[in-house]
């Protein structure tokens, strides 16, 4: 797993060199380069363009709406802070946005792993087949995600959504699914790593692309 | 932060994005840019699984932000910190605290518990004595039920304005409390939280801190810490202390309380 996962890492890293001066060129007109610049506005209009993203996400992976409000606020501080980081060579606003959301949300349900829940396993959720939803094109990843997503085996389709979709432990999964807990484990990995390599993939043709193109 | 950490270093990502126990990790290099490239396909993944439109934001909540953002935008590109990774260390808070004392930014910029800047304290106390709406409270034991706190007898008071989103606490004594990594955590709760019997509802930290980064008093000797809470603070109630794990916790289990102090209305 690991090797593979360097492999992934490694090309990440070269697509990140090849497109480090179209990202720079590119930058100026990102909201989060403008966040992380000061200007103006820039901080509102970040709320205005993921607000409803960040707080869909905060609704499902919290435990409730309190939980769900404090998280929301977290995150966007978070993302402000972030956003000299951001790279348009490496991932969409969205895909980074929604990337530092589950970072914290899954922080927080781990702190909160202690306390006595009651956690409903969605309904059809162990019912074999899982389709992509329909707002994928909103920004590339998801879409090469739900490219790689269907290209799996019913089971790693359904363990990979309850896992990373509905934020089931793996535990709560082996129950719901029935499948051995070291299953739900593999299909998990090996479905995630395999999203990560068609990410990687894209990226790298994208960078070929344009590379040629520029040539 | 250096690519040769390993898996270790990123125990709690590597167990949420990927499932991983600590068996199954034992002693397996990861990168920090492995783990974060996992995150993005976990995010991407998210976003290819989403089957309905985004939920509208709701105006209480946007409303806050949007103030938050106002005082991100005020603040000093310059002096905003080092934001390091989450498995790392905290973000460093000296010169933005001192630049950003006069613009009350203290609820704006964090993104953990921070640890308390101990050159602050005479700020902090001359932002919120001059501040109108300054209010008090004094510290007693934080008891819950029959079981009392880990270290009782410490007073003190804390006082609070919430106009200019800072306070100050000062404690009589601090003693180091078990575990070599363990710190103090101030949390600061509203209304809603001291309904709840337990407090357990309704916290918003208010950064850590310990008695070797605290100020002292050089009449009294009295400790002297700031109050820097995580996000902005609206009807803030009462304030209270816990001992945490060095780092502090966003969401305490308050099992090892030390003192609480409503403020006086």
């Amino acid at each position: 797993m690991t090797s593979r996962a360097g492999e992934a890492s490694k090309t990440i890293s070269r697509s990140k060199r090849a497109t480090k001066g179209r990202s720079v060129a590119q930058a100026t007109d990102t909201i989060l380069q403008r966040v992380a610049a000061g200007e103006a506005g820039a901080a509102k209009e970040c709320l205005d363009r993921f607000g409803g993203l960040v707080w869909s996400l905060a609704r499902r992976l919290s435990y409730n709406e309190s939980e769900a409000e404090d998280a929301v606020q977290e995150i966007f501080l978070d993302v402000w802070k972030r956003s000299g980081r951001y790279d348009p060579g490496i991932a969409s606003e969205t895909a980074f946005v929604a990337m530092i959301a589950r970072r914290r949300l899954i922080d927080r349900r781990r702190r909160q792993s202690r306390r006595p829940t009651e956690q409903v396993i969605p309904d059809g959720a162990t019912i074999a087949g899982v389709t992509a939803g329909e707002q994928y094109e909103r920004c590339e990843e998801a879409k090469v995600a739900a490219e790689a997503l269907s290209e799996l085996t019913e089971d790693q389709q359904r363990v990979l959504k309850l896992s990373v979709y509905h934020g089931l432990s793996h535990e709560k999964i082996s129950r719901a699914t029935g499948l051995p807990l070291g299953t739900v484990k593999t299909h998990a990995r090996r479905g995630l790593m395999r999203i990560r390599e068609r990410l990687a993939n894209d990226e790298a043709s994208s960078n070929a692309s344009s590379n040629g193109g520029a040539a | 932060m250096s690519d040769a950490l390993r898996i270790t270093d990123f125990g709690i990502l590597a167990d949420a994005v990927l499932g991983l126990g600590a068996d199954d990790r034992a002693g397996e290099p990861m990168t920090a840019a492995d783990m974060e490239a996992f995150e993005l396909a976990a995010a991407a993944l998210d976003l290819a699984c989403e089957s309905g439109a985004d939920e509208p934001m709701p105006d209480r909540i946007r409303v806050s932000l949007d103030t938050a953002a106002e005082q991100f935008a005020a603040s000093s590109v310059a002096d905003r910190p080092e934001v390091i990774s989450r498995i790392g260390h905290w973000a460093t808070w000296g010169g933005w605290l001192t630049a950003a004392a006069a613009v009350l930014v203290f609820s704006s910029m964090i993104v953990r518990p921070p640890a308390m800047n101990p050159t602050s304290a005479p700020t902090a106390v001359l932002m919120t004595d001059r501040q109108q709406d300054a209010r008090s409270g004094e510290w007693s034991d934080w008891a819950l039920g029959s079981e009392g706190p880990e270290i009782a007898g410490v007073t003190g008071a804390v006082v609070w304005s919430e106009s200019a989103q800072t306070g100050y606490m000062r404690f009589s004594d601090l003693p180091q409390p078990a575990g070599d990594d363990s710190v103090y955590q101030v949390w600061v709760i509203d209304s809603r939280g001291l309904a709840d019997a337990d407090g357990r509802s309704e916290r918003i930290s208010g950064g850590t801190f310990t008695a070797a980064t605290a100020q002292r008093d050089p009449e009294t000797g009295e400790f002297i810490v700031p109050v820097m809470p995580a996000i902005n603070v609206q009807g803030a109630a009462a304030f209270a202390v816990t001992i945490e794990d060095d780092g502090g916790t966003w969401v305490s289990d308050l099992s090892r309380r030390l003192v609480i102090a409503e403020l006086a209305s």
